[in-house]
């Protein structure tokens, strides 16, 4: 009786011990690591207490909660079909920015690929510090999961994007480098697709050189399913410039918002923003595009196509002979500040720096609201708007020194 | 060797020095708060020794920094050297995007080098009773000067030299006291120079023979010779104490003397009884009651 007690108790305590029972377990990955380790401790090993080998393995065993730090070296890619919750989220972590994947998962063509599977959504998938490059399709692929998250990660010389995904909403896509994809295809530096992808967050992403593509296109696709429409995207505080056609490319979205972004020196395409439809329907409608600078001398700095409607363009620098160009009827714009060529506005045009100057024109040039749509409350850098006597135009509010409080009085000392 | 180069050392820096050491004081400030709409989030003292020249930043500086929207700022700084003279001032500051921008100086006010003080009567380790004139001497910087019994104020603001006490001691308890002053610079600044503390008796009793202090008659009486002792009291002095000789020996026991127990012109008060059992009681300017 006694020794049956004992044992119930043991083989309970060993359930408990399993990984992903219970509190959330962290695994590591290292290229001195084995697939017979443990996983659960960093450092170098065969067997035992060890961290394993492969990612892919890695994406094999994790569960909800898990996190999974991976050392600096080379990697395959993984594909990952399990998910976590809001939560408890699957994150897999580069741990000191030096882990690069060179060759692509074993069942697709893309280096990390979050795949839903029918009846299983990949949601609150965390991707954060990897440098992917040179895939034969994506760098980085996400398709059909809630919550997916990929951050500070760098993404290039891929055959197709750099970073895509379709059919995810919710996903925020932050701080990430990526460029010159694209290189067989016209694909963009990022691609978020499809219409279940409402809610999008695109922010503090530095997008250039794109080989064909976009630099970044957001696309509702009726042609894939569903309302066709990309609902409540947040595109803000993005660098995007050099890429080969438009700056943001965006189809079939409403209800956004596009701030704060500098854009520069992209096409010769449609525009440095362009906001237009899918195949004649569904035209991107009620976006509000604010504080954005655009230097864009080959192309619209913003362009919106005829049947695109309820837009509304306020607090934007425009530079370029096109300017800011609407195709159509519907739309609403107010103190956006256009020049030919952005003489006495910035810091340093030439080398890029679209701080404005001290007298430039484009200081308080802005509206606090517009349409009872506020202008952002913070700059590309976060510092308060205002700081002069009005809002700034563009995506940088001019730092005025502001006025020291006034000098205490009626010191005592005693 | 060392020891010989150690003292003289020390005996050099006192004479270059030219003052006693002195102990730390503390200064307290407070300032009128400051309104602004961007909110004030804080303020800084800047404090600098021997400089009342901003902004204090020199050798010898130091900034407070004091966060938060305080409805009655104020603050206290302790360990500050009385050889020294400090400049306060205080500025404001607003905090915009995790900077702070400060206010220029608010009115500077300097604490000069404090005064010195010392008590020079009476000597250190002295016994005392009756009336005692207890006196300090006092830098020439000095306006008043505030003397302390157990470090309670016997008399505050003595504004003219000699600083000088009459300090009765006829209803204290016999024992050890502890005289200090302090010397001021201002009439309306309470920070002052502190004196060394000396250590007096309170005593009640004198043996005219053998000149040995007794902190009570009594152990006068009983430590006195059967050959005829006198036992001096001082004058107006109360002996509260119920007073029992019972020995076989001649003692007189006067009153009424004054500080130096030189002449006896005044009188003890006895509030207690006096028990005469044995011997001879000789009592001279005593009033029993």
């Amino acid at each position: 009786m006694k020794k049956q007690f004992l044992k119930a108790i043991f083989i309970l305590a060993a359930f408990l011990l399993l990984p992903g029972f219970g509190d959330a377990a962290t695994y590591y990955v290292r290229t001195d690591g084995n697939n017979n380790c443990t996983g659960l401790v960093d450092q170098a090993g065969t067997s035992g207490n060890c961290a394993w080998r492969t990612l892919q393995y890695a994406a094999d065993t994790v569960q909800a909660g898990d996190r999974v730090m991976v050392g600096n070296g080379t990697y395959q890619g993984f594909m990952i079909q399990s998910h976590g919750t809001a939560g408890l989220p699957i994150v897999f972590k580069a741990q000191s920015g030096a882990a690069n994947i060179t060759t692509p998962n074993a069942n697709t063509d893309d280096g990390i690929n979050i795949e839903s599977w029918e009846g299983s959504p990949s949601d609150f998938i965390t991707v954060d510090g990897f440098n992917v490059y040179s895939q034969p399709r994506m760098g980085i692929r996400a398709i059909g999961g809630n919550g997916i998250v990929i951050k500070n990660c760098t993404s290039h010389h891929n055959s197709s994007n750099g970073i895509f995904s379709g059919d995810t909403p919710n996903i925020q896509v932050l701080n990430n480098i990526t460029y010159a994809n694209g290189s067989s295809s016209y694909e963009h530096n990022i691609y978020i697709s499809n219409a279940l992808s409402d809610g999008s967050v695109v922010r503090g992403n530095l997008i250039y050189d794109s080989n064909a593509g976009n630099g970044l296109q957001l696309n509702g696709d009726w042609e894939m399913g569903g309302d066709g429409f990309i609902d409540n995207a947040l595109i803000e505080n993005n660098v995007v410039y050099g890429n080969s056609k438009k700056g943001l490319s965006l189809i079939s979205i409403r209800f956004g918002r596009i701030q704060n972004n500098i854009i520069y020196n992209n096409g010769p395409a449609a525009g440095g923003i362009h906001l237009v439809d899918q195949e004649g329907k569904n035209f991107s409608t009620g976006n509000v595009v604010v504080n954005n600078t655009i230097d864009e001398p080959n192309q619209a700095s913003i362009r919106i196509n005829d049947g695109s409607d309820n837009n509304y363009i306020f607090n934007n620098i425009s530079v370029g002979a096109t300017g800011i160009r609407f195709e159509g009827d519907g739309n609403f714009q107010s103190n956006n500040y256009s020049s030919d060529d952005g003489s006495g506005l910035f810091v340093n045009r030439t080398g890029r720096d679209y701080h404005l100057l001290q007298n430039s024109p484009a200081k308080s040039f802005g509206t606090a609201i517009y349409q009872e749509k506020p202008a952002p409350a913070v700059d590309l850098e976060g510092n308060i708007r205002p700081q002069g006597s009005g809002f700034d135009a563009g995506a940088y509010e001019f730092a005025e020194a502001p006025l020291p409080p006034a000098a205490p009085t009626g010191l005592s000392v005693w | 060797m060392n020891k010989t180069v150690l003292a003289m050392a020390f005996t050099l820096i006192l004479v270059l020095t030219g003052r006693e050491a002195c102990l730390a004081y503390t200064a307290h400030l407070a300032w009128n708060t400051v309104v602004d709409a961007r909110g004030i989030a804080g303020y800084k003292v800047h404090y600098q020794m021997d400089s009342a020249v901003p902004p204090f930043n020199g050798t010898g500086a130091t900034e407070i920094d004091l966060p938060g929207q305080d409805p009655t700022p104020n603050t206290v700084i302790s360990g500050l050297d009385p050889a020294h003279s400090y400049s306060f001032a205080v500025t404001s500051y607003i905090t915009v995007n995790n900077v702070k921008i400060e206010s220029a100086y608010s009115n500077i006010v300097t604490v000069p080098v404090l005064p010195t003080v010392s008590i020079t009567a009476p000597v250190a380790g002295s016994k005392v009773g009756g009336t005692v004139q207890v006196t300090a001497t006092a830098s020439l910087d000095t306006v008043a000067v505030d003397l302390f019994v157990n470090g309670n104020l016997q008399i505050p603001s003595l504004t003219a030299t000699p600083y000088t006490y009459a300090w009765d001691t006829s209803t204290l308890d016999h024992g050890p006291y502890s005289l200090s002053a302090k010397a001021y610079y201002s009439p309306t600044i309470s920070i002052a120079g502190e004196s060394a503390t000396i250590s007096v008796t309170v005593v009640k009793a004198k043996n005219l023979r053998t000149e040995i202090y007794y902190e009570t008659l009594q152990q006068a009486y009983d430590d006195a010779s059967d050959s005829g002792d006198t036992l001096m009291l001082w004058s107006s002095d109360r002996i509260v104490e119920n007073i029992v000789c019972g020995l076989a020996k001649s003692v007189a026991i006067k009153g009424g003397y004054d500080q130096e127990f030189t002449t006896n012109s005044g009188y003890t008060a006895f509030p207690g009884s006096f028990t005469i059992g044995r011997g001879m009681v000789v009592l001279d300017r005593v009033v029993i009651f």
